[in-house]
């Protein structure tokens, strides 16, 4: 048997790279600890902004509100009270002028941006003169009065977004310094909740969108933790009973953790954020690169049964010679899959995700065809029991007889298999045209986690989940306290409170309204509105200050108008944007003021919006750059073109799972593509090369092929399938829905993918019988 | 640049009780007007400037201050009256006028401790000015610091009560006293915790006629970056001034025309 010249020069490689294994080795862990070393640097990003772009206008706008006008991403304390009397009892009352008062101490925290009914100032007027009051008044709750509160709520309608419609819960609302550390703050924040003294009906949360960013973080990280150790036991079992061996197991795993520390080691020496999308990374790569450990240690104990008398040199320049090509094929199509991931998007996390897990893939590639050949040289891992040549020609006989059944009814039947797989084509790509974008901020902690109960109690009793910021420009100082001026953003306001998923309007406008006190709402819209710019910016000199600022700017130009939405996912924030469009387009059309829209709403709408597109573009590109590598690979248009097949296929299905059963392209979901079709055609990648093998080494018929193969590379197969499909499937227990969603479509988008890679793949080559697999003997 | 020394084995401090006595004795001229630009910034770099005029006197019997704002036109002529008298247990009087609606005010004692107009100094702040209010905050000299290159004497002043602790809204003001002038150059006011919530300063100290004079007067609430600065833009001292421009009448007319914005700002 003539040796192909590329397995001769493979060959002499390898002969010099295993000459002295243990420089190697010490080489190559120098440059692993290098790149672990920055480990601790890694820092977390669970900020919306980490979603966008840094140069995105919604951010811009954000910043300028928080800058502007003081407020961010407030987290709350929901106070409840289900009792009768509401909240409106002394020891509530009491209740919330005591957290109050703790949470203006937290540090991080603005204490001049706590708005609660034991902040915020009404005017009022008394035997004394007029004087700003909060609503809860200590003294008052000495005198065991608090009827005085339930008078001034009912007063002053600024204070309705603080107290619900029933009276039974209201918010103690918190800002904290956009320098300030969002998880410690909300940590000390549920602490004071949990540390209060509570009487019956009594129940505090502590919610808002501040305090789901916050937790996030937090979120991240223990499932970081627990789906790193959850994934390394799983591949240690698959590992366990693929080689029954301690080296079977132990040294494709130092395999993944070197390429691990490469890979999170240049996110932190590039200081990329880990974020929720980052959080799967460990887990994604972990699955995917323990196939090449898997392979080589297959085909090498594989040999060592045979050969027994031969070194672990001998062995591993036998294996690798034979089996580099597959191993780089494989790994050059999951860097396809990443690099779509990288190149048709825009956001951030998931660019961080596509280019790490590039390099991680591209650091196993050299760790595995370099330093892991020098560690099987030195570890001289003993013979497999799985591979005694006994065991395997039971095991070969056994498999034979099923592979044998199975390769003559796809023979048989190829052409129903195929006319299956067409219509799995034709479903995924009327399912492609069902699949709907969508996804939320919230969805990303379960129904059971303490914060979404606390954010969903919030929504029900105050209707505030998100809010919508509107900053309206009048054009010059002072132009916004024009009668004219505060006219059009009532009559806005009105406006706005009609949108869809809209509970509440606040703006400057309800100064003006608190002064006029409970007639105003009687009166026509407006009336109640100064007259005149003096009068405006005379009752603002004396109105609280606070709240003054947080609706308008010191030039009295620009005003913050804030809605507070039940918007929960993109859906609803894009149905609420569109209107809220068609509206500022009529109210501002001839208007020399202008508005930018922003908060969380329009941020929510930006980061999901971009999903839709950015997913086919991404998953086209990683599909052909997969097609080029195949084609190129294989050097061959006709088995490059049907190797791609059976990811397509899986794929397709998913597509038609998703469409028909109405499971949404989310944050999430959208990067299973890139993920499946880079892992999806490594079984076929292995497959077809293992028939170019045996072609290469004589043997005469296709048939003889495939019952050679599938016993034996299919074993292997079907391992590292297994190492891939229990890797990633992982990522279900996930605690964070979105990367569950992950888990459960790469997950069974793969073994897919290997169903139709023993069917449909087989079905192909027997009907189109490619003249380089098929040769001219047959 | 500043830093703050206590002292225990050092050079003897003096008692708290005198220096609040020099400064409060400090010669401020019988009556003082004096023209300010105000100017109020955020974070963001916008910036607004207002125009007051300052009216001040001593009687045997109260100090009086009517302020007057000037410009913006939106707000030109809203007033405010501060009468605070000697006798003990008598309360301060503060009344508000706001042309727009004609109305004088009288604005609760419980207010004093909040903004004076949107500014980041409070009505107290603006009312007591360099002065030390022992009537209402407990003093005691804490040591001495290094305040811009200047030695200071370091005041802490605790509010005496409960409930002017909530009404002027910190729980200790730290003072640094220069001792050259007997003024209050620098004063923080802290919360509960220790944590400063507020820095007043007193900068652009100069003697005029053998009154120490302040030409920039500023307010930084620590935690939102809010600023005011009082830019003093004129100044005269001993200055004949009518009774009746200390009235709630006197508000709504405005100053006297011979004292109305004679080196204010255009």
């Amino acid at each position: 048997m003539n040796e192909p010249p590329l397995r001769r020069t493979a060959r002499d490689v390898y002969a010099r790279v295993t000459e002295r294994p243990r420089a190697v080795l010490a080489a190559s862990a120098v440059v692993v600890l290098a790149f672990a070393a920055f480990l601790p640097r890694l820092h977390q990003d669970s900020r919306v902004e980490a979603f966008l772009p840094p140069d995105e206008a919604v951010l811009a706008l954000r910043e300028q509100v928080q800058q502007r006008f003081g407020m961010a991403d407030p987290m709350a304390i929901l106070v409840v009270n289900d009792g009768p009397a509401g909240i409106f009892t002394l020891h509530t009352l009491g209740l919330v002028q005591r957290l109050s008062e703790a949470v203006q101490q937290v540090p991080g925290v603005d204490p001049q941006a706590v708005t609660s009914l034991a902040t915020v100032r009404v005017a009022e007027l008394s035997d004394e003169g007029t004087a700003l009051v909060t609503v809860i008044d200590p003294h008052h709750l000495e005198r065991g009065d608090f009827n005085t509160a339930r008078t001034l709520v009912e007063r002053h309608e600024v204070l309705h977004g603080l107290v619900a419609g029933d009276r039974r819960s209201t918010l103690i609302v918190v800002e904290r310094f956009d320098s300030a550390d969002g998880t410690r703050i909300y940590e000390e924040l549920a602490g004071i909740a949990a540390a209060a003294e509570l009487s019956g009906g009594e129940k505090l949360h502590v919610a808002g969108h501040g305090a789901l960013t916050a937790t996030l973080g937090e979120y991240i990280d223990s499932d970081t933790r627990v789906l790193y150790v959850a994934v390394t036991i799983v591949i240690g079992m698959v590992l366990a009973l693929a080689f029954r061996t301690v080296a079977g197991v132990a040294l494709p795993l130092v395999l993944i953790g070197a390429t691990l520390a490469v890979c999170m080691g240049s996110m932190a020496m590039a200081t990329a954020p880990f974020t929720v999308i980052s959080s799967a990374l460990p887990v994604v790569i972990s699955a995917l690169v323990v196939t090449d450990g898997l392979h080589i240690l297959s085909l090498y104990y594989q040999y060592q049964a045979e050969r027994p008398e031969a070194s672990a040199r001998e062995l591993v320049i036998d294996a690798m010679s034979e089996i580099w090509r597959p191993c780089v094929g494989a790994r050059v199509t999951d860097i396809a899959g990443f690099a779509g991931l990288y190149l048709g998007t825009e956001m951030p996390p998931m660019k961080t995700f596509g280019i790490f897990g590039s390099i991680a893939i591209l650091a196993e590639m050299v760790l595995a065809l370099l330093v892991y050949p020098c560690l099987l040289v030195v570890a001289r891992p003993r013979p497999s029991p799985v591979f005694n040549v006994e065991a395997r020609s039971l095991s070969v006989a056994a498999a034979r007889g099923f592979i044998d059944r199975v390769s003559s009814m796809v023979t048989r039947h190829s052409m129903a298999v195929l006319a299956g797989g067409a219509i799995v084509v034709l479903a995924g790509l009327s399912g492609m045209g069902r699949l709907v974008v969508n996804d939320s901020w919230v969805g990303n902690f379960d129904a059971g986690s303490p914060v979404r109960i606390a954010t969903e109690e919030m929504e029900r009793r105050h209707g505030i989940l998100t809010d919508l910021d509107l900053i309206i420009d009048a054009g010059s100082p002072e132009a916004m306290i024009e009668p004219d001026a505060l006219r059009s953003i009532d009559v806005l306001e009105q406006k706005l409170a009609a949108l869809p998923f809209v509970t509440g309007v606040h703006s400057i406008t309800e100064v003006f309204r608190g002064i006029a006190g409970p007639s105003a709402a009687a009166k026509p819209a407006g009336d109640w509105l100064p007259d005149s710019r003096d009068v405006a910016a005379q009752t603002l000199l004396v109105a609280d200050p606070d709240t003054v600022r947080r609706w308008l700017d010191d030039d009295q130009q620009r005003a913050l108008v804030r809605l507070h939405t039940r918007a929960r996912d993109y859906l609803s924030e894009r149905q609420l944007l569109t209107a809220l469009d068609r509206l500022l387009d009529d109210a501002f059309a001839e208007s020399p003021m202008t508005v930018s829209v922003g908060g969380m709403v329009a941020i929510g709408a930006a980061w999901v919006g971009s999903v839709g597109s950015f997913h086919l573009l991404s998953a086209a590109m990683s599909v052909g750059f997969c097609w080029l590598q195949m084609m190129a690979g294989f050097r061959s248009i006709t088995l490059g073109s049907l190797a791609i097949v059976p990811m397509l296929a899986a794929m397709l299905l998913m597509y038609a799972v998703m469409g028909w059963a109405g499971i949404p392209l989310g944050i999430g979901t959208s990067m299973f593509a890139a993920l499946a079709i880079g892992t999806g055609v490594d079984f076929a990648i292995h497959t077809v090369d293992r028939f170019l093998v045996l072609r290469e080494r004589g043997v005469a018929t296709l048939g003889d092929a495939m019952s050679e193969i599938l016993p034996t590379t299919g074993r292997t197969i079907v391992y590292s399938a297994a190492a891939i499909i229990f890797g990633f499937s992982v990522l279900c227990v996930s605690s964070i829905p979105a990367v569950r969603s992950l888990g459960v479509l790469v997950t069974v988008s793969v073994v897919a993918s290997l169903a139709a890679t023993f069917t449909v793949l087989p079905a192909l080559i027997h009907v189109f019988r490619p003249r380089k697999l098929v040769g001219a003997g047959h | 640049v500043t830093t703050a020394r206590s002292e225990s084995g050092g050079a003897a401090l003096p008692d708290a009780a005198a220096v609040v006595a020099k400064v409060n004795t400090r010669n401020r001229g019988s009556s003082m007007v004096q023209h300010f630009t105000i100017t109020l910034s955020d974070r963001s770099g916008s910036s607004r400037e207002r125009g007051m005029s300052v009216f001040r006197r001593t009687t045997d019997d109260e100090e009086q201050t009517a302020l007057f704002f000037t410009s913006p036109a939106s707000i030109d002529g809203t007033a405010l009256l501060v009468r605070d008298y000697r006798e003990p247990g008598r309360d301060d009087g503060l009344w508000l006028y706001l042309p727009a609606m004609r109305t004088v005010r009288r604005i609760s004692l419980g207010s004093r401790g909040q903004e004076f107009f949107g500014t980041d100094f409070s009505l107290l702040e603006v009312s007591t000015d360099t002065e030390l209010r022992d009537d209402l905050l407990d003093f005691r000299v804490t040591g001495r610091g290094d305040l811009d290159g200047t030695e200071c004497l370091l005041l802490e002043g605790i509010p005496n009560h409960a409930d002017l602790r909530r009404e002027v809204g910190y729980s200790r003001a730290e003072y640094w006293v220069d001792e050259s002038m007997w003024m209050p150059r620098r004063v923080v006011l802290h919360d509960a915790s220790g944590k400063a919530l507020k820095e007043v300063r007193f900068d652009g100290v100069r003697e005029e006629g053998g009154v120490w004079t302040v030409q920039r007067r500023s307010a930084e609430s620590l935690a939102s970056g809010h600023r005011t600065v009082f830019t003093t833009t004129g100044v005269e001292l001993d200055v004949e001034m009518p009774d009746s421009l200390f009235t709630e009448a006197g508000l709504s007319r405005g100053p006297p025309r011979n004292l109305r914005r004679k080196t204010a700002p255009q």
